[in-house]
């Protein structure tokens, strides 16, 4: 596989997991706002900028790496996603207007808009996807595409409800709350929401990676981690919510690889020519380099700091 | 019949107008910041404490709506003209990929900022923080503009062939960084940005001082304001060398904007400075002319030759209102310069000009200016190549999307900014003036 694409997968499946924990949490503010502030106004304060700017170099790296596909998906998918970024505004604005300069009488809306353009947002951009993967509601021919069938089609839709209960799950693992009766419902749902979409790609399984024993990963992690769970020893679950939806949503890139839109398109065609494109790797080496240190002094002033909450309970008590 | 083109333009337009803002202010706040956390720390003055903290509020806000309004941005370019993108995902897409990860040094390191500052064993480690969100804030300016040098002196890739067969060919992904424009527009970009970006701060606590009559509200803002002047007269500086630079470097790198900007209708030796005028039926009306000026400037010498647009095909030539508004910012340019001058030179004579209501009145109509000028600088760089996107290689119409859907969207977009912008002045009026002095004191 071309390295291009290997990064761009990589970007994918960094922002994947980020976004689909923030649209989980954001889910919980709308169910309960006052019960879960508190647990998770630390954690989306730490990453919605990080899960933002994921969003915008997922896009910059798009635009990099398939720039011959840009005149044809810029005339498809104009509306959709502009739609999509206008709640990707939303959510920013109303994250900080509620978190750094709300009335406290109206800090609970503001926080409500917020978790509703997430949602939103990540519905529009999964519709768009699932779009691009099965082909429904684009004429390639004609370079148009039928709005309400991308957002509205049953494939799109059990896609949508598929990720939201994933979603929902992995952020009550990782915040360790305890919703049993969730999990019965939720893996249930996922799982007859894929099974739902699945005969929109009947491609999917007859694509250029035949061995597919990589499909086996997810669920015998999921596995792995309801175990864990089952036995309240919660750290270890939350280890693995990550890496999880990471590894998901890369197998599900290899399964696609190298079509697009139901098997009419296939990727490697509109790749640049290596001399365009030879500035990527060194720059992403770069670029990692620049985030590793940037994460490594996250982490080690959230260390200090939570030292300092040690000490400080310690001489308290 | 519409022509969705002239949506595109001004969709874009309108975007770029807003986030052009936006983005100054983000490079200007880290800036801003890290003064008053020194001045804080070294004078152990809460009153600075208290400016860095809410300057960082507000720099938290105006970063969200600038990520947004960045990603609208750069979607825009993707939806609205996509042959441009298609042509500079193969050519020049180095400084954009290159801005990302600027982007994340800002937010990793302004998150570390926000969040951990005072658990730091040393005080100071605070603004050791700080800094590289400001490095990534500016280098974000310096790469998109990098990208805008390659638009008007377009390199890395063999135009004549493209120009024959559409075939891109002999790329060279960074060549974009030694376009011939870089230097000077990456300087006057950054320049004004320290200007205008800070202006906005000197307007607004200027403006607060007119109207405080509570002692320690008099007091925070004189601090607030001088802070910001001092790097808004910093900025006005270079941005007047470097504006001198940029004209001296239209002259020899992009004669033709030159030639337009100041309404060379002819290319001519001993060339006067052309102030105002209007161009009708080939010739130039109402105009002031200063004998030999121009060609000074230009060339260093009276005898020096400048271009003229009779060099170049009438219908490539710039709408020539872009030489009403380089004369507009030059003018207001040299004024505001001279004035914020002689208020820092009184400042350094320790004369009381924060007190002075007039010189207040002065200073809040100097922001203003400052963020036109902005504007007007951008349109003029932008106008001025029309009717190009990529200079002599592709022309606006060329890249632009013409399907029609485009038309709802462009009022959607404009509407969400409308929203988005008074609720976003809302936010910052709470930070600035809702909060209680005496608690944060």
């Amino acid at each position: 596989m071309d390295a291009l694409l290997i990064i761009n997968m990589a970007i994918f499946a960094i922002l994947f997991p980020l976004f689909a924990m923030e649209a989980g949490a954001a889910g919980l503010y709308l169910l309960d706002y006052a019960k879960y502030k508190k647990i998770l106004t630390n954690y989306i304060g730490l990453t919605w900028e990080i899960s933002g700017t994921f969003l915008v170099f997922f896009l910059v790296d798009f635009e990099a790496t398939f720039p011959k596909m840009l005149p044809i998906l810029g005339t498809i998918y104009l509306a959709p996603i502009l739609l999509g970024s206008a709640f990707v505004i939303f959510r920013n604005a109303f994250l900080v207007y509620s978190e750094y300069a709300s009335k406290s009488s109206i800090q609970k809306s503001e926080a409500k808009v917020y978790a509703f353009s997430t949602i939103t947002a990540a519905f529009f951009f999964i519709s768009i996807m699932s779009s691009t993967v099965t082909g429904t509601g684009v004429d390639l021919n004609t370079q148009s595409l039928d709005l309400p069938i991308i957002l509205l089609n049953p494939y799109s839709i059990a896609i949508f409800i598929g990720l939201a209960a994933i979603s929902l799950l992995c952020v009550l693992v990782f915040f360790d709350i305890y919703t049993n009766g969730y999990f019965i419902v939720a893996v249930p749902v996922a799982t007859f929401s894929f099974l739902y979409a699945l005969p929109a790609v009947p491609y999917l399984f007859n694509s250029a990676i035949t061995d597919l024993w990589y499909l086996n990963i997810p669920p015998a992690i999921l596995f792995m981690s309801m175990i864990v769970l089952h036995t309240k020893r919660s750290k270890l679950a939350k280890l693995f919510v990550f890496p999880w939806l990471a590894m998901s949503s890369v197998i599900f890139q290899l399964l696609e690889y190298p079509f697009l839109f139901g098997g009419a398109v296939n990727i490697a065609d509109y790749l640049p020519s290596q001399a365009s494109s030879s500035y990527i790797a060194p720059l992403t080496i770069i670029g990692a380099a620049i985030l590793l240190i940037g994460l490594a002094v996250l982490l080690y002033a959230r260390n200090l700091s939570n030292k300092k909450k040690h000490v400080g309970y310690r001489n308290y008590a | 019949m519409l022509d969705p083109t002239l949506f595109d333009r001004f969709t874009m337009g309108f975007s770029l107008s807003v986030h052009i803002v936006i983005a100054v202010i983000g490079v200007v706040l880290p800036v801003l910041i890290i003064i008053s956390d020194y001045l804080w720390l070294r004078n152990n003055d809460n009153y600075y404490k208290v400016l860095s903290g809410r300057l960082t509020t507000a720099f938290v806000i105006l970063f969200a709506i600038g990520t947004a309004s960045g990603m609208l941005v750069a979607i825009n370019l993707l939806f609205l003209w996509p042959n441009f993108m298609a042509l500079v995902g193969q050519v020049a897409m180095s400084p954009v990929y290159l801005e990302v990860f600027a982007f994340f040094t800002e937010s990793i390191f302004l998150t570390v900022y926000i969040f951990y500052r005072d658990v730091f064993r040393s005080r100071y480690a605070r603004i050791i923080v700080m800094i590289p969100v400001a490095i990534g804030a500016a280098m974000s300016a310096v790469l998109i503009t990098v990208l805008n040098s390659f638009m008007n002196t377009p390199v890395g890739f063999n135009i004549p062939v493209y120009l024959q067969n559409g075939t891109i060919t002999n790329v060279d992904p960074f060549a974009a960084f030694s376009a011939p424009a870089v230097g000077i527009e990456v300087s006057h970009v950054l320049a004004t940005s320290y200007f205008a970006g800070a202006g906005i701060f000197v307007a607004f606590f200027a403006l607060m001082l007119l109207y405080d009559r509570d002692k320690k509200l008099r007091i925070y803002h004189t601090k607030a304001l001088k802070v910001s002047f001092i790097v808004m007269v910093i900025g006005v500086v270079l941005s007047l060398i470097t504006g001198v630079l940029s004209i001296e470097g239209l002259y020899s790198i992009q004669p033709e904007k030159f030639a337009a900007i100041e309404m060379n209708l002819n290319s001519t030796a001993h060339a006067p400075e052309i102030i105002g005028g209007i161009y009708q039926n080939g010739s130039i009306s109402y105009a002031l002319l200063v004998p030999d000026l121009q060609s000074i400037l230009a060339t260093g010498s009276p005898s020096g030759a400048v271009p003229g647009l009779n060099q170049f095909p009438r219908n490539t030539w710039p709408p020539l209102i872009i030489h009403v508004l380089f004369d507009f910012m030059v003018i207001a340019g040299a004024c505001t310069g001279l004035f914020l001058s002689i208020v820092f030179l009184l400042f350094a004579l320790k004369r009381k000009v924060f007190e002075n209501g007039f010189t207040l009145k002065l200073l809040v109509l100097s922001g203003i200016i400052s963020v036109v000028l902005l504007e007007n600088g951008w349109m003029v760089d932008e106008i001025g190549r029309q009717p190009w996107i990529i200079y002599n290689v592709m022309t606006v119409s060329q890249a632009a999307n013409t399907s029609l859907s485009i038309v709802p969207i462009a009022t959607l977009i404009v509407a969400i900014y409308l929203l988005v912008i008074p609720l976003t002045y809302l936010a910052l009026t709470r930070v600035f003036k809702e909060r209680r002095l005496d608690k944060e004191l």
